[in-house]
């Protein structure tokens, strides 16, 4: 029985997903509720994986020819990511309940939200590289499928401000996408990192003969025959890569923003909760054997410095452009890629220790920074989901003075923001710090430098979240507001008020469990600590019990952060004793900043102008200067010979060939029967015949003699 | 040896052609119901086979062997007839095939339907011929006329431009058969035993006469493939077919470049390819991203479809000399394996994608991408099926031709890692057919539209290309198992792996 376990906690979803249209025939409450049902049925199985505390590994044959087996492994590690996967999308999936009421296509929504559940599973539990990168490229899929669910592309579903609504262009170009344009950045950017990730894993196949965490972890003679051919470094690198892609790192971060275009309930599951996770999930699954491996032939930890670095700067890159968002969705977005950036970040500080038994805390670091960030920030999409169905826009301005309006969702998004903001004593604070901690733990002349950037973050996160919350819930009621007082809004009216109850309860839950996490954080570090541990010991890790400690300049850092960016946003946000605006329009400088910001520093602008119409033009200048010009032509070319050939062929045939014959005809016309005979009919014909075929086997009879003797 | 099923296999089609047309005088919807009857039967005898084939584990050799009996004596020019591993699966594709065109044709072929089965019958049996000859005159004769049924599709029920690309068609793949046929006349007479057969000629062949084969041989095969730049004749003789015939062009005559690659360079040529594999690789590497850049641009529909066969196809000739100039066993089970699987992905992945580009014309009256709008709307069945079959094109990990395409890939990397690189062709392809996606399907409809959609019975008809790429992504043992022992002879048969 257990062993099935780790198996249906990813195939109930799936099937739930394939019984979703036949539901549908029945009625629409019934693919509703039962759609909700199968991944409760999945969180149910995770949580009996949880309570049997054992390591299952258990395979099936799939292709016996090349000895490639199908398997599930739940450990410690997947264990525990698989929960946090099952319960969020299960409390995610009841608030679709409210949230997607009264949409059309909901069949294909539910389907999809599933389906994405079963693949996420199927990436948390497998038990080798290639079954992950099926799931890897299954959730890619159902996330392409949610971006787009309003592939319909009216106006207000876009993402970004279009221009005529006071949008900016960057370079000509326009900043706002529709939902399909989105879908198909998403998954195409996905794939270019997931491109690299199937060279990465394809190369390391090739020398080590197996996919299996397991083996890999065993064997590790791949690793010096990788590292004999130069490729280690390379091999790790590109496996990172999709990583970068699926956690929306830097360079290839633009997609997530623009991923804001899905359903909010979609932007919490998929862009917020767990897919984007699937990268860290990876380097956590990786990071360990890459460890070993790379001790074992005494190479440089490049890979855990590539990993440090990327996370340190995506998390400062995100957090700026986090700071001037007009979106409350995109101000959530870039705040994901920046925290997730704090994930990388410590794993790859994990990696840079410089005793192997240290490894563990930054390791644990990263875990627990997923595990917070999860929470608080599936709870405060939903909370922002409600807003926006409260309030009909997307738009931070639109908002305000809401405070009053929908206590509740004030009171989940307060506790959220703050544990984003990393105030103690919430989860968000132990998770941050512990990520500062591990940074300084780590063992690299740059240390300081990824130190000093990742206290700058903070601050600009401190910032971002009190001017998020301050803009949605303080100062004067906003546009709509108004309008709802006047009875101005007629749709407004309607819906301004309290979310109902099946939207607010599930992110009031998440909200408290981030206080209650927070409440008990170094208990629940201490035991992730020690059973990630466990789990590392697995992989041989030596194992160094420790008890909690804090790190007394990483709560500095931290505080320091929370003690010059609250008081900024307060007065600017909350008090609204300044006006944002006018500081910014005061000087040329600030302005052009806010300007590059917003333009999330023209990343995204030269992406465009590269891989899009760089592309596109070549892609021209083939199909016109190769296709159509030369080889075409080559075509053409052939047949007008043939017809010259044809032609002269013909010449030939009528006035040597025929004027030979019929010279010879003439002089023998009393003699020969045979040039009577070939003069009529088709004769020209049958000559030319025979005499290639003489030429023929005359050539034949030269070239090989001996034919003649048999 | 008690039935000759081979005979019967390329027969019954052919001699069923002149009882269908016959029938088809009489009365029309006669003919497309006795021509369904045939493909089934024949379908069902190829199951059999390659069931047979399957059980007793005998993809490495030839069996249901017929002859040789001499046929135009002297010349060594016999009538002889074999299947292994390759065959089997291409006979079965074939014939699987086969029912669906003519399943298809029902609904988008009006005219001249007596003529039309009779055709497409006899197609199917000399296809079917090319696939079993043992003799490479034989051979050669049933590749000649599977040419002559494909000349009048085109060019009788083709569309606008039909006459010019019946001929190009015509002209390029006759140039090409006949220098392929030097190549064969080259072998049998500078071989030690004089003979055509080709169990007879594995390993005799003197290497300079195997070189000069290989350049004559990469042209004849390299048209039908095709390699850039023979392909120019392909995305003419594409569009310009009707939707069923397509799906014959792109599913089975593609195929015979493939297979012939495999029987003739690895299986008699084969020290020259695994000394030369790497030209075969770069120009496999150049033809996908070729076909993968220009099908990008393309405004109609079915010259892109057309345009993905060409980047599908690279990767059989990427994965059949990587494979033979591997250094390991594994790499050669990999690359070889991996090409035959991709060649029977390919053929069912863009056969719905044609059979779609034909439905959808005729509904919606145009291909062209910039003007079909809001199908999800407008015709929610289509565009179902087109989001699925796009995504078999796409080679997402939903369906086997992902694990063909990585199989290819993975032997290409262990003989270099550079090759490495025809990773980035699948991302290119992803990123057109997207595009044409977010067109066609993802778009508002426009006003005062109003499109037909699917009929139930096409929409199944169409679904059941999806059957086997789904089936070979949970079991892919069905068809590695009968191609994995040849993939891993042709590798021994050139001293691979010690």
């Amino acid at each position: 029985m257990n062993e099935a376990l780790p198996w249906l906690v990813w195939l109930l979803p799936i099937i739930g997903a394939l019984l979703t249209p036949i539901f549908a025939k029945i009625g629409d409450k019934v693919r509703d509720y039962l759609a909700v049902l199968f991944s409760l049925a999945s969180a149910v199985s995770a949580a009996l994986l949880l309570l049997s505390n054992e390591v299952i590994h258990s395979t099936v044959e799939w292709i016996p020819s090349i000895g490639l087996q199908a398997g599930v492994l739940a450990d410690q590690l997947s264990i525990i990511m698989a929960n946090i996967v099952a319960w969020i999308s299960f409390l995610i999936m009841v608030y679709s309940l409210g949230y997607m009421k009264g949409e059309p296509n909901l069949t294909r929504y539910w389907f999809f939200m599933n389906f994405f559940i079963g693949n996420m599973q199927l990436i948390v539990l497998s038990d080798n590289l290639l079954q992950l990168f099926f799931g890897w490229e299954g959730v890619g899929l159902c996330s392409y499928a949610l971006i787009g669910f309003w592939h319909t592309d009216e106006k207000k579903y876009w993402v970004g401000t279009p221009v005529e609504e006071g949008g900016r262009r960057a370079w000509g170009r326009e900043q706002a996408y529709s939902p399909s344009h989105a879908g198909m950045k998403a998954f195409i950017t996905t794939r270019v990192g997931d491109s690299a990730f199937l060279i990465g894993l394809l190369i390391l196949y090739t020398h080590s003969k197996t996919f299996s965490f397991t083996q890999l972890a065993e064997h590790t003679e791949w690793a010096s025959s990788l590292a004999s051919a130069g490729l280690l470094i390379p091999v790790t690198i590109l496996i990172f890569g999709g990583a970068i892609g699926k956690s929306a790192q830097f360079p290839l971060q633009e997609w997530l923003p623009d991923a804001m275009a899905g359903p909010t309930a979609v932007s919490a599951l998929i862009h917020a909760a767990t897919m984007v996770k699937a990268g860290v999930f990876l380097v956590a699954r990786i990071g360990p054997i890459f460890y070993t491996a790379a001790q074992a032939v005494n190479a440089a930890p490049l890979f855990f410095e590539a990993v440090a670095w990327v996370g340190a700067f995506t998390a400062f890159l995100a957090a700026t452009q986090a700071v001037v968002g007009r979106e409350i969705k995109k101000v959530l977005a870039y705040s994901t890629v920046s925290q997730i950036g704090y994930m990388m970040l410590a794993l790859g500080a994990a990696g840079l220790v410089a005793e192997e038994t240290a490894f563990a805390s930054g390791f644990t670091a990263g875990f627990f920074h997923l595990m917070s960030h999860a929470v608080f920030k599936a709870s405060l999409f939903m909370a922002a989901g409600a807003l926006i169905h409260a309030c009909g826009s997307k738009y931070l301005s639109d908002m305000g003075g809401l405070r009053k309006v929908m206590p509740i969702t004030f009171f989940s998004m307060l506790l959220a923001s703050a544990s984003l903001a990393g105030v103690p004593p919430l989860s968000g604070f132990w998770s941050k710090d512990a990520v500062l901690a591990s940074v300084l733990e780590a063992h690299t002349p740059y240390a300081p430098i990824l130190f000093a950037l990742s206290v700058a973050t903070a601050m600009l996160t401190v910032f971002y979240t009190f001017r998020m919350l301050g803009l949605v819930f303080f100062g004067e009621k906003g546009k709509l507001g108004l309008e709802h007082k006047h009875g101005l809004h007629e749709e407004a009216e309607h819906h301004l008020g309290e979310a109902p109850k099946v939207m607010w309860l599930p992110y009031t839950i998440l909200a408290v469990a981030s206080l209650v996490i927070g409440l008990a954080g170094p208990f629940v570090e201490t035991s992730l600590h020690n059973s990630l541990e466990h789990y590392l010991h697995e992989y041989g890790f030596e194992a160094a019990h420790k008890g909690f400690e804090l790190n007394l300049a990483a709560v500095g850092g931290s505080l320091a952060a929370l003690a010059v960016g609250l008081p900024l946003s307060y007065s600017i946000y909350i008090a609204r004793r300044l006006d944002a605006a006018k500081i910014v329009n005061s000087s040329k400088l600030l302005r052009a900043i806010y300007i590059f910001l917003e333009n999330r520093w023209y990343l995204n602008t030269l992406y465009y102008a590269i891989f899009v119409d760089g592309l596109l033009s070549f892609a021209r200048i083939i199909w016109r200067g190769l296709e159509v010009s030369v080889i075409d032509r080559l075509g053409d070319a052939t047949a007008s010979a043939s017809i010259i050939f044809s032609k002269a062929g013909n010449w030939f045939d009528r006035y040597i060939v025929d004027g030979f014959i019929n010279g010879l005809a003439y002089i023998n016309v009393r003699f020969s029967r045979l040039a009577r005979i070939l003069q009529t009919g088709v004769s020209q014909n049958y000559l030319l015949v025979f005499a290639v075929g003489v030429i023929v086997v005359l050539i034949i009879l030269v070239l090989n003699p001996s034919l003649l003797l048999r | 040896m008690d039935t000759p099923i081979l005979s019967l296999l390329i027969f019954i089609p052919i001699v069923g052609a002149v009882v269908v047309y016959l029938l088809g005088r009489l009365r029309e919807r006669l003919c497309e119901v006795a021509s369904l009857t045939l493909t089934v039967v024949v379908l069902a005898l190829s199951l059999y086979l390659y069931s047979s084939i399957f059980t007793s584990n005998q993809g490495a050799s030839f069996t249901f062997i017929e002859g040789p009996y001499h046929w135009l004596g002297g010349f060594g020019v016999d009538y002889y007839l074999g299947v292994d591993g390759l065959s089997a699966s291409l006979i079965l594709i074939s014939a699987f095939l086969s029912v669906l065109v003519v399943l298809g044709s029902w609904d988008l072929i009006t005219e001249k339907k007596p003529i039309y089965y009779f055709l497409i019958l006899l197609f199917e049996g000399s296809i079917i011929g090319v696939f079993c000859s043992l003799n490479l005159i034989l051979f050669y004769v049933f590749w000649e006329i599977v040419l002559i049924p494909m000349f009048f599709f085109i060019g009788v029920w083709g569309g606008p431009r039909r006459k010019y690309a019946a001929m190009k068609f015509l002209i390029f793949t006759y140039v090409g058969s006949v220098i392929m046929l030097l190549g064969f006349i080259l072998i049998y007479l500078f071989t030690a035993p004089n003979t055509f057969n080709i169990p007879e000629l594995v390993g005799k062949i003197p290497f300079w006469v195997q070189l000069l084969a290989t350049v004559a041989t990469f042209v004849g095969f390299g048209v039908k493939l095709p390699v850039v730049p023979f392909h120019t004749w392909l995305p003419d003789a594409h569009v310009e077919a009707p939707a069923p015939i397509s799906v014959f062009l792109a599913g089975l005559l593609l195929k015979m470049g493939g297979y012939g690659f495999i029987r003739v360079n690895l299986g008699l040529l084969a020290d020259a390819s695994r000394q030369y594999a790497w030209v075969f690789i770069i120009f496999g590497i150049l033809t996908m991203f070729y076909g993968a850049l220009v099908a990008m641009i393309q405004r109609d529909l079915k010259r892109m479809i057309a345009l993905t066969s060409i980047n599908h196809m690279g990767f059989v000739l990427l994965g059949s000399f990587a494979g033979i100039s591997a250094s390991t066993a594994q790499g050669a089970i990999y690359g070889i394996s991996g090409a035959i699987f991709q060649m029977f992905n390919h053929a069912a992945a863009i056969g719905i994608l044609f059979m779609l580009s034909g439905y959808i014309h005729e509904q919606a009256g145009t291909r062209n991408i910039d003007e079909l709008k809001g199908l999800r709307s407008g015709m929610p069945k289509t565009a179902l099926t087109l989001i699925l079959g796009s995504l078999a094109g796409m080679s997402v990990p939903m369906y086997s031709s992902f694990l063909s395409e990585w199989m290819v890939i993975l032997s290409a990397i262990s003989v270099n890692t550079w090759y490495a690189l025809a990773v980035l062709i699948p991302l290119l392809t992803v990123a057109y057919f997207l595009w044409m996606i977010k067109r066609t399907v993802l778009s508002p409809l426009p006003q005062h539209t109003h499109y037909h959609d699917l009929p139930n019975r096409a929409m199944f008809a169409l679904l059941l290309y999806l059957v086997p790429l789904f089936l070979l992504l949970v079991f892919p043992s069905l068809i590695l198992g009968v191609v994995d022992p040849l993939s891993s002879a042709l590798f021994q048969a050139v001293g691979g792996g010690g």
